[in-house]
């Protein structure tokens, strides 16, 4: 029978059918007798009860709030879920205008390179654990540190792995003193392969079997960069390029090398003396002309410098210069 | 008993930044798919282009503009200084980054539906007496909604798992705007995949489940409306 009318007909009709049976304040040319169907009652209580309560929060029924008023009444639902999602959304909104952000004075946020975070965290964990002070530790790369540095990110202090970076933003007046070196961190050469001493994975590297070499991108990773610079100096770059596979960082170097997609990679000592790593493989510690400083900087922003300089002279002491060594630093 | 190694608060970040952007997109995005399938010009072609532009650049490359357009160096950022508005590492840019990358998803799918409801079904209901806002609410909308639907569940979606744009404006601090998809990035960084592991799949879990809820009860109203 459907099939029969017209199109514009078909439209009308279900337009109708539709008016007819949500509209009770017929109108106009639609003098239909209002059908109220008994299942309606239920969500429109909801309704009620939703309205209500979303008057009642804009603090009186005369508000200025019109035109959601006639909206939510031209709505007329037909289901308790709809306004339960509406009530969920504005929730979700006031708790957004709410939990704005308290940024407490007596909290330090310290940004990491990912090469020194596993030192910064237990580093951070024996500062609050000292002084009752909270910290909060951001890893990140040195360069991402940096650029968000340079448009106000609220850290406080900054431990990057490439003095370059401290260094434009001390000329960028964003640090409050020159960076200071705090420790060395020796970049590393590792294998999952089984038995492997460690002295012979230089030779390794030209060996046959090996397909990839993992290396952590030497444009913006230190350790990537003294990794290449290493290859460069045995003259290995060249022969072995076809073989090189870049990590965005050290993690995914680890990452690749660990679940052995590439043979072997370069990494940081640091990170093969983090629980994750200990115990995994064989590494071999390249010579301290590949040493990668690392430095620390103090961030001028509205925070008590007293605080942050607290963190810093707890680096130097005794029970810091500890984790330092832990995970491979040399002071 | 299991115990949680993890702490909660990304994932309650991570939903309460999607449930945001949402609504907010929803009411942003209503209007301007709704202008756009009744314009009819070059000028349109030009904002749907506009529009689709969050999708072309890399996601750390739009943060990374947008975090210049924020820093107070910039005449918008310093602009909002002086009303006294921070908006990079902060929630509220978080919100403000994920609305502008959220867009197209949100705006293309309900412009189609707007453009697949026939001209007839307003004229029918003016002809009745219906005024535009009624024919809107009660006849239009009601017969776009899984046009509505799409474009929700997209922007919850890809809000969620936002990435790049994120890591750059928020900064990826504990507590403010560490969400859960850069709490699963940092924990694979610092290779404590057990942690990973746990955030991936409370997250995957939630997101299914709202995303099915939502799916559900479309389904339930298709079937009401056949009956």
């Amino acid at each position: 029978m459907h099939h029969k009318l017209g199109f514009t007909n078909r439209a009308s009709l279900i337009i109708r059918g539709f008016l007819k049976e949500h509209n009770s304040r017929p109108k106009g040319t639609c003098d239909q007798p209002n059908v109220i169907k008994s299942n309606d009652k239920i969500p429109r209580l909801g309704l009620f009860l939703f309205l209500r309560l979303f008057l009642a929060s804009m603090g009186s029924r005369h508000s200025p709030f019109m035109f959601f008023k006639s909206a939510a009444a031209s709505l007329r639902g037909h289901d308790v879920i709809r306004c339960l999602l509406i009530t969920v959304w504005l929730v979700m909104v006031i708790m957004v205008v709410g939990c704005s952000s308290s940024s407490s004075n007596r909290k330090l946020i310290v940004a990491t390179a990912a090469s020194s975070q596993f030192y910064a965290m237990e580093l951070s964990e024996a500062f609050t654990a000292k002084y009752e002070i909270a910290v909060d530790v951001v890893v990140s790369s040195s360069g991402r540190i940096t650029t968000q540095l340079l448009n106000g990110a609220p850290f406080d202090v900054f431990l990057s792995a490439d003095s370059s970076y401290t260094n434009i933003l001390f000329a960028q007046e964003i640090t409050a003193a020159p960076p200071e070196v705090f420790g060395t961190g020796i970049p590393v050469i590792w294998a999952m392969r089984k038995g492997v001493a460690g002295d012979s994975l230089i030779s390794l590297l030209s060996d046959e079997t090996i397909r990839h070499i993992a290396i952590a991108n030497p444009k913006n990773a230190p350790y990537g960069k003294k990794a290449l610079q290493f290859l460069e100096a045995g003259q290995l770059a060249e022969t072995l390029s076809e073989k090189l596979v870049y990590g965005e960082s050290l993690a995914q170097v680890n990452e690749y090398v660990l679940q052995q997609n590439a043979e072997i990679g370069f990494s940081s000592k640091s990170s093969m003396l983090a629980g994750a790593l200990l115990n995994h493989g064989t590494y071999l510690e390249l010579g301290s002309d590949y040493a990668v400083p690392h430095s620390v900087a103090i961030i001028a922003n509205e925070k008590d410098d007293e605080l942050k300089k607290q963190f810093l002279s707890f680096m130097s002491s005794e029970e810091g210069v500890v984790f330092l060594e832990k995970y491979g630093f040399t002071k | 008993m299991i115990e949680l190694m993890i702490d909660l608060m990304p994932i309650w970040l991570s939903l309460k930044l999607a449930f945001s952007t949402t609504l907010l997109l929803l009411l942003i995005g209503l209007p301007m798919a709704y202008l756009l399938s009744k314009w009819q010009s070059l000028g349109k072609t030009l904002v749907e282009s506009l529009i689709t532009l969050p999708i072309i650049l890399p996601s750390t490359v739009m943060g990374f503009y947008l975090l210049l357009a924020f820093s107070p160096e910039s005449w918008l950022g310093n602009l909002l200084q002086t009303v006294g508005i921070s908006l990079p590492f902060s929630f509220a840019g978080m919100l403000i980054a994920s609305l502008i990358y959220n867009l197209p998803f949100m705006v293309q799918p309900i412009q189609r539906g707007f453009e697949e409801i026939p001209k007839q079904y307003w004229q029918i209901a003016y002809t009745l007496g219906k005024s535009k806002t009624e024919t809107l609410f009660r006849v239009v909308l009601p017969n776009m909604k899984r046009a509505l639907l799409t474009g929700v569940i997209l922007t919850f979606a890809h809000t969620i798992g936002e990435f790049g744009i994120i890591l750059m404006i928020g900064g990826n601090i504990p507590g403010v705007t560490k969400v859960a998809s850069l709490a699963i990035y940092s924990d694979l960084e610092a290779m404590n995949y057990q942690a990973a592991h746990t955030y991936s799949l409370i997250l995957l879990i939630t997101s299914v489940l709202i995303i099915f809820l939502l799916n559900l009860i479309n389904q339930l109203k298709v079937q009401h409306a056949v009956r």
